[in-house]
């Protein structure tokens, strides 16, 4: 029974009004009966982290990161914080993320992942320097491997100077099937051919687009010997025929696509080269992002 | 004296009990129902991304699976209007995997088919609306298809074929009356190439690029002048390759250029009316 119901039924005797004891009850039955029926609290942090952790799983991340913060608003769990942290770092807010997985670092349970992830994302800011510095601190590193962290930064430096690398430090770091694909890398960055500018242009000046050729880039080459060649004719043609505003017309022409070929080997060489390093330095990042940085991922179903 | 206040207790508590619970068991007094009232109430005011949590807040918690295709439908719109097309998509197509009536899933089809011309899927579109006229047998429904599927040749810039869809709704449709009123203003292509070829220029400049059309003629005239006059001298070779590489080539670059500058203009006349219709048409729309 209701103890306001006990206490009017049992102790309040004697001297109180009998109207007003009814009255009383009457209050005291509808309040706790509109209790009963009143609407359930789909707001309370318990059912805030249901619904939080289904829309996790649901990989609406940013919906989920401010359910997991209503939830931490309200007290702390460790695990709210930990899938906050997960989904600020799915949605790219990587600098929050890091902020919050630094609170779990005094977690027994999570410390270890939540370091992990305080490294992944701390990776992801792009700030080398702010990344060595934290890998040589134990509050930070202590209890990783520490060949996770260094192989991390070995692999950073491969993508930007894979000529800087080497090899003895590096392959050690991976063990199969890793090491297989590393190696693959490594000797697809050795084989790699750059053409030289000056040799495009000097080849050009000797015969015009033999530079572009040399480049890679045959149909140009050919198109520019042709048109060059005919330029030439007609303003000599010209020329010997007398016909002398012509032939400068067309000398000035042909000179101007002589030094144009000559220009243009020489750039074609640069983009080439630049290509070639542009293309292996995305081929090497895509690389590092899809095996997660060569970090372990949480032991917990639903992360990715 | 305490018998009869005992009872009268009991009467009002009975009566209050009836009264209350009857109002316990109407959604107003439920959480859920709250819930329902404050994401209608976001969507209607345009706020969409509150109103996708609320929505999504009630498919997790409504156990009554009836209720799930309203808030898929609604999700589904707030993610178009966001733009996020993909995943509204993803939303309709939850809510046809639900067990429900023919109208709603026609219905439902219809937000899907608005969503795949938005992402430019005409292929999808059309597939998606020719499955609907299989099922499609009475008049008010085909008169819907016949709307949509204008719609659909509005947004691949048909306007002819448009006209004729909505036609067939209703001689005179207003939008049968647009329709035909940008495809008469769009320029002929063939027309404008046409003009090119026998007077190089003309062609630019009637469809309103008087630069480009004076330059061309001037390019053209200098380098035919050039070659009749090579040929008139005996420079045959001279007159080949200027001929060749030069005249030719500003002969056929102005009637390709004409051609361009006509579907250039075509394109401009249709996304205007297009956003016109999108900006001004009070009727449904995609």
């Amino acid at each position: 029974m209701n103890p306001g119901l006990t206490f009017i039924f049992t102790k309040w005797k004697g001297s109180a009004d009998l109207a007003l004891r009814f009255w009383m009850l009457l209050l005291i039955s509808f309040s706790s009966y509109y209790a009963q029926i009143s609407a359930e609290d789909y707001f309370t942090p318990e059912n805030r982290l249901r619904f939080a952790d289904y829309l996790f799983a649901d990989k609406d991340y940013l919906r989920a990161f401010y359910e997991y913060k209503e939830v931490i608003s309200s007290g702390i769990n460790d695990t709210a914080v930990f899938n906050a942290a997960y989904s600020l770092y799915k949605i790219g807010r990587y600098s929050e993320a890091i902020g919050y997985y630094t609170g779990l670092f005094i977690n027994r349970e999570l410390d270890y992942q939540a370091k992990i992830e305080f490294f992944r994302n701390l990776y992801l800011l792009n700030l080398p320097e702010r990344f060595l510095y934290y890998s040589s601190q134990s509050l930070y590193s202590s209890g990783i491997e520490p060949y996770l962290l260094k192989r991390m930064i070995v692999y950073g430096d491969f993508t930007e100077r894979p000529s800087s690398v080497d090899s003895s430090e590096f392959f050690p770091l991976f063990e199969p099937p890793l090491a297989d694909s590393i190696r693959a890398l490594y000797s697809e960055s050795r084989s790699l051919t750059y053409k030289d500018p000056w040799r495009a242009a000097i080849y050009s000046a000797i015969l015009p687009g033999a530079g572009k050729i040399y480049t890679g880039e045959t149909g140009d080459g050919l198109t520019s010997l042709v048109v060059t060649g005919l330029l030439t004719y007609i303003a000599i043609d010209n020329l010997g025929a007398g016909h002398d505003f012509r032939g400068y017309l067309f000398g000035a022409l042909e000179a101007y696509f002589y030094a144009g070929n000559i220009y243009g080997s020489f750039n074609s060489a640069m983009i080439s080269n630049a290509s070639v390093r542009v293309s292996l330095k995305m081929k090497l990042g895509n690389f590092f992002r899809n095996n997660n940085f060569f970090l372990p991922l949480p032991e917990f179903p639903g992360y990715e | 004296m305490n018998k009869i206040l005992v009872a009268s207790y009991l009467l009002a508590h009975l009566l209050l009990t009836n009264i209350f619970a009857g109002e316990g068991g109407s959604p107003e007094f439920t959480g859920l129902k709250l819930i329902e009232n404050s994401a209608d109430s976001l969507f209607r005011n345009a706020k969409y991304y509150d109103a996708v949590t609320e929505y999504k807040r009630l498919l997790f918690f409504d156990p009554d699976k009836k209720n799930h295709v309203k808030y898929l439908v609604n999700i589904g719109d707030s993610y178009s209007f966001g733009k996020f097309y993909h995943k509204s998509l993803a939303y309709y197509n939850k809510a046809l995997d639900l067990q429900i009536e023919t109208s709603i899933e026609t219905d439902i089809s219809y937000r899907i088919y608005a969503v795949l011309l938005k992402i430019g899927d005409f292929t999808a579109a059309e597939n998606l609306i020719a499955d609907l006229e299989k099922k499609t047998v009475y008049g008010p429904a085909m008169d819907s298809l016949y709307y949509w599927r204008g719609w659909g040749n509005i947004y691949q810039y048909k306007w002819f074929e448009a006209a004729k869809e909505f036609n067939k709704i209703s001689p005179g449709h207003e939008l049968s009356r647009y329709c035909r009123g940008v495809n008469e203003s769009l320029l002929s292509v063939e027309l404008v190439k046409i003009m090119s070829f026998i007077i190089p220029g003309s062609g630019q400049i009637y469809s309103g690029n008087y630069f480009s059309g004076i330059a061309s003629f001037g390019w053209t005239a200098l380098w035919g002048y050039n070659m009749i006059d090579a040929f008139a001298e005996n420079r045959i070779f001279d007159g080949l390759v200027i001929g060749d590489l030069l005249f030719l080539r500003f002969y056929r670059g102005n009637i390709q250029n004409a051609g361009r500058f006509a579907e250039e203009k075509n394109l401009n006349i249709s996304e205007n009316a297009l956003l016109y219709l999108l900006s001004n048409y009070e009727g449904i729309k995609p």
